[in-house]
């Protein structure tokens, strides 16, 4: 399985792990946000 | 685009037909059930039919649809830097009529999902400055038959690498049937996207410097189609199951829906190294251990 790994020379990830967790949220909430605007969401379920 | 946000199974019965069988040969996760008739369920590998089903059941008109967070376990999936045994994802579905079948109104669509691309990495980006921005201005529109075409010696891979490395961001369309060569691009499963009408939403990445995908999606198989690549792929034993009986008999409405990645856009907006840094899975040990070794932090 290693040799489907890749392994970037010189990777420093720019976020540590409690900012990511933390940027991870925002991401999610903005672009689920985001998404439903462009898509033009109505009124929640349940429908009659 | 109208959209409903709608709770999603994360398990259904295997004689539904609603689980996705991608491409014919992953094995889903089925478990019994002490106390249900029935006794058998599996967990869903994919909400592609499903959602169709839900708005035919609750009544969705032209025009409106449903999306809702997609959590599913693919048993079989190979494990690397971009995938995972656990895919999360926001899955949308929308009614639309015959004649919005076509690849005008695809693209519509796809461009105003890149618009939420956009805006997301500058929101994201201007948050966290030391994050840098990756995505191209523009998405490139190609078919899989444009792209044997530009590139007939490279296999499938290396054509999407290649594309999205000079261009940054594509949208791949007509994705499942057979191209000129006789090849087919990618296997698409035969019951849910019309192969003449889908698309893959790709990016270059240059964190691995690869092609990322992070959406697939399209207009589904109204009668003629789903007749016609269920014979193609061999499967026509599913036709009298009662997802693809309703959408034979024309019973469902015509949609047209998608799926992104939550964990893979993640990843790409946090220029990380590895999918198991924005989500919670399981690795082989060895996979484990280099990572371990080079920095590179599964949660």
């Amino acid at each position: 399985m290693a040799s489907h790994l890749q392994l970037p020379t010189g990777y420093v990830p720019s976020l540590n792990l409690r900012e990511t967790e933390i940027a991870i949220k925002f991401i999610k909430d903005h672009f689920e946000t985001a998404l439903s605007k462009a898509l033009n969401l109505r009124p929640p379920f349940p429908r009659h | 685009m109208n959209l409903t946000r709608v709770s999603a199974p994360l398990f259904v019965r295997p004689e539904s037909g609603l689980n996705d069988n991608l491409n014919g040969i992953e094995r889903p996760v089925g478990f019994d059930m002490r106390h249900i008739d029935g006794n058998s369920a599996e967990i869903v590998q994919s909400l592609a039919k499903w959602k169709r089903m839900a708005l035919g059941r609750y009544g969705f008109n032209t025009g409106e649809g449903l999306y809702t967070d997609m959590n599913a376990i693919r048993r079989d999936e190979e494990p690397d830097n971009l995938h995972s045994i656990y895919v999360d994802q926001w899955d949308w579905e929308m009614v639309i009529t015959r004649e919005q079948r076509d690849l005008t109104v695809l693209k519509d669509v796809v461009r105003k999902i890149y618009g939420v691309f956009l805006e997301t990495q500058e929101a994201v980006c201007t948050k966290y400055p030391q994050l840098e921005r990756f995505l191209s201005p523009e998405l490139s529109f190609i078919t899989t038959q444009e792209l044997e075409n530009r590139y007939p010696h490279l296999s499938h891979k290396e054509r999407e690498n290649t594309f999205t490395r000079d261009h940054g961001a594509m949208c791949l369309m007509q994705i499942g049937g057979l191209m000129n060569s006789g090849m087919i691009h990618d296997g698409r499963a035969p019951d849910y996207d019309d192969w003449s009408l889908n698309c893959d939403i790709v990016f270059h990445y240059p964190v691995l410097d690869c092609a990322f995908e992070v959406s697939s999606m399209g207009i589904r198989v109204d009668a003629a189609a789903m007749e016609s690549q269920l014979a193609l792929a061999g499967a026509e034993s599913r036709r009298h199951l009662p997802f693809h009986k309703a959408v034979l008999e024309d019973r469902l409405p015509l949609t047209l829906g998608g799926g992104l990645g939550q964990s893979r856009i993640c990843m790409f907006l946090l220029g990380k190294a590895h999918v198991g840094e924005v989500q919670a899975s399981i690795w082989p040990d060895a996979m484990e251990k280099s990572c371990r070794k080079k920095g590179i932090a599964l949660l």
